[in-house]
């Protein structure tokens, strides 16, 4: 982490001419956005077009070959603090209870044991899973288990999250329930998101922004702003407006 | 059940006359034989302690060295891709005939016996490991690069407890070996312990102490691997599946 010099950064998360190659074949390439803070993002693009690639390096676990992402200031190079992230598949650890698997980030980077007792209530009781805290993962739903990843993620206290598919395991009714959750607990605590989904109408539903990215290697090809209010509902998937988000994404997609 | 009905035939065709007294004794004089080296405090002194002490030891030192050398050898895939053939053949090297070059080289005393014992379990151990290992999934790794979870702290947070199954099934057949080898180190040559009984018995046909010896060994076996069993399935949180190598 190092303090980037100059002005002040206005924007939670600057994402500047980031390319990324395997092997020679470039898998991201000079994606350059800009996230403002509290806001909610969603990604698109055609699968294996290097979505996970772009929010790896996001999160600080991959590096860039080319250009660089700054949050909060800080150019990011190794994972921070401020910066959370929930992965699709299930991550939960099988030998820990549902609260210890909560406590587990705030362990690992050693904090205070009172303030590890109040993160990690407060963050299941925002997913609703206090009663369930004594539990182990394998007695839980398969969406039980994302909620327990994601207060792992909450009760780190992040001011940005960065979410790969985190429902996309799930089927859709739930997916939309939980989807709409973290954007509920995202716009209350004033949290930016980045949320990589491959359904176009959740991304629609979620976010106020929809960025579209090309096939591989991943380009920005279309910044959509979405025309509702912040409070979301499903009700909203008939509404006209989301019917016209989700058409111009279509459109944009078959670049 | 099956268990019970063998011994039971066995009783009853020693008593009718169809086994020969003079190569199986009855069970139940098995259990006299026995209780008449643990009902004594010299029995134990002299007979059950040394066995214990050393296959508790060897065990220890079993699960260590396998534990250390297989996290050693997984570091590396280059080294380990080396080694993978000599540890497929470990368990067929017969540990027993170094018996008496380690008497030769340490003196007929305890180490000649831990070290038989830790050859042999050693082995369990290494391979249970490195499967357990292998079986570790993906995303403990990405867990550990995004909470920065390095060194000893990933080992005892996420690598350890992740593998705990193949750990617990490694020490079950690492103490099973390691009591096989040490017996069997005791059988050949040793003042003391359960493996000296059998064969002292044998040598003076004492055929009433020498199956009691042997039972001995077999409830000591048995008891150890139940107990461990018994462990594994209390700390083993449910749904962390046993890994099977
Ligand atoms: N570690 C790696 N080594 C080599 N190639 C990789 C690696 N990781 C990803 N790739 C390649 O880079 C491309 C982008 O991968 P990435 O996982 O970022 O795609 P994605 O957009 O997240 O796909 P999906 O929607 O299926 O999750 C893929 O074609 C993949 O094969
Ligand atoms: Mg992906």
């Amino acid at each position: 982490m190092t303090q980037v010099s100059g002005a002040i950064d206005r924007a939670a998360v600057s994402v500047r001419a980031v390319s990324k190659a395997y092997g020679g074949v470039p898998a991201v390439d000079g994606i350059s956005f800009e996230l403002a803070p509290g806001s909610f993002v969603a990604l698109v693009g055609p699968s294996g077009c290097g979505k996970s690639s772009l929010l790896e390096i996001m999160a600080g676990i991959r590096g860039a070959d080319r250009g660089e992402v700054v949050v909060g200031g800080r150019r990011v190079d190794r994972p921070i603090r401020s910066v959370g992230v929930m992965f699709q598949e299930d991550t939960t650890l099988p030998w820990r209870t549902v609260y210890r698997n909560v406590a587990f980030p705030l362990e690992a980077s050693r904090r205070d044991r009172h303030e590890i007792a109040a993160k990690v209530e407060a963050a299941l009781r925002m997913v609703d899973l206090w009663e369930h805290r004594t539990m182990h993962p394998a007695a839980l739903s398969g969406g039980m288990r994302q909620r327990v990843s994601l207060a792992r993620v909450l009760a780190t206290d992040p001011s940005v999250l960065l979410l790969d598919e985190p429902f996309g395991a799930l089927d859709e009714q739930l997916r939309l329930r939980l989807g709409l959750e973290v954007q509920r607990i995202c716009r209350e605590q004033g949290r930016t998101a980045v949320l990589i989904t491959h359904s176009i109408q959740e991304a629609v539903l979620l976010a106020d922004r929809v960025l579209v990215l090309s096939g591989r290697p991943a380009t920005v090809v279309q910044d959509l702003e979405v025309p509702l209010p912040d409070h979301r509902s499903a009700d909203q998937l008939g509404d006209p407006r989301v019917a016209q988000v989700v058409a111009k994404v279509w459109a944009s997609l078959a670049y | 059940m099956l268990l019970v009905a063998a011994v039971a035939a066995l009783e009853v065709g020693c008593r009718v006359g169809l086994i020969d007294p003079q190569i199986v004794v009855p069970p139940t004089q098995m259990v006299r034989g026995a209780w008449e080296i643990v009902g004594r405090g010299e029995g134990w002194r002299t007979v059950i302690l040394p066995s214990a002490t050393a296959i508790l030891v060897a065990t220890c030192f079993s699960v260590l060295i396998g534990t250390c050398c297989a996290l050693a050898l997984s570091r590396s895939r280059m080294i380990r891709s080396a080694c993978e053939p000599y540890i497929v053949v470990l368990p067929a090297i017969p540990v027993f005939a170094l018996y008496p070059v380690f008497i030769a080289v340490l003196g007929q005393g305890v180490v000649s016996l831990v070290l038989t014992g830790v050859l042999l379990g050693v082995v369990p151990m290494l391979t249970q490991v490195l499967a357990g290992l292998d079986s570790l999934p993906a995303y403990l790794d990405k867990l550990a690069r995004v909470y920065e979870v390095r060194g000893l702290s990933r080992l005892t947070r996420l690598t350890l407890p992740g593998m705990a199954p193949a750990l617990l099934t490694g020490l079950r057949l690492s103490s099973a070996y390691s009591a096989i080898g040490v017996i069997a180190a005791e059988l050949i040559l040793s003042p003391r312990g359960l493996g000296h009984a059998i064969h002292s018995a044998y040598e003076s046909f004492d055929l009433t102490r020498m199956y009691g010896a042997i039972l001995l060994v077999l409830a000591l076996i048995g008891s150890m691997y139940v107990g461990i069993a018994m462990v594994q399935r209390r700390v083993l949180a449910p749904g962390h599946m046993e890994v099977r190598a």
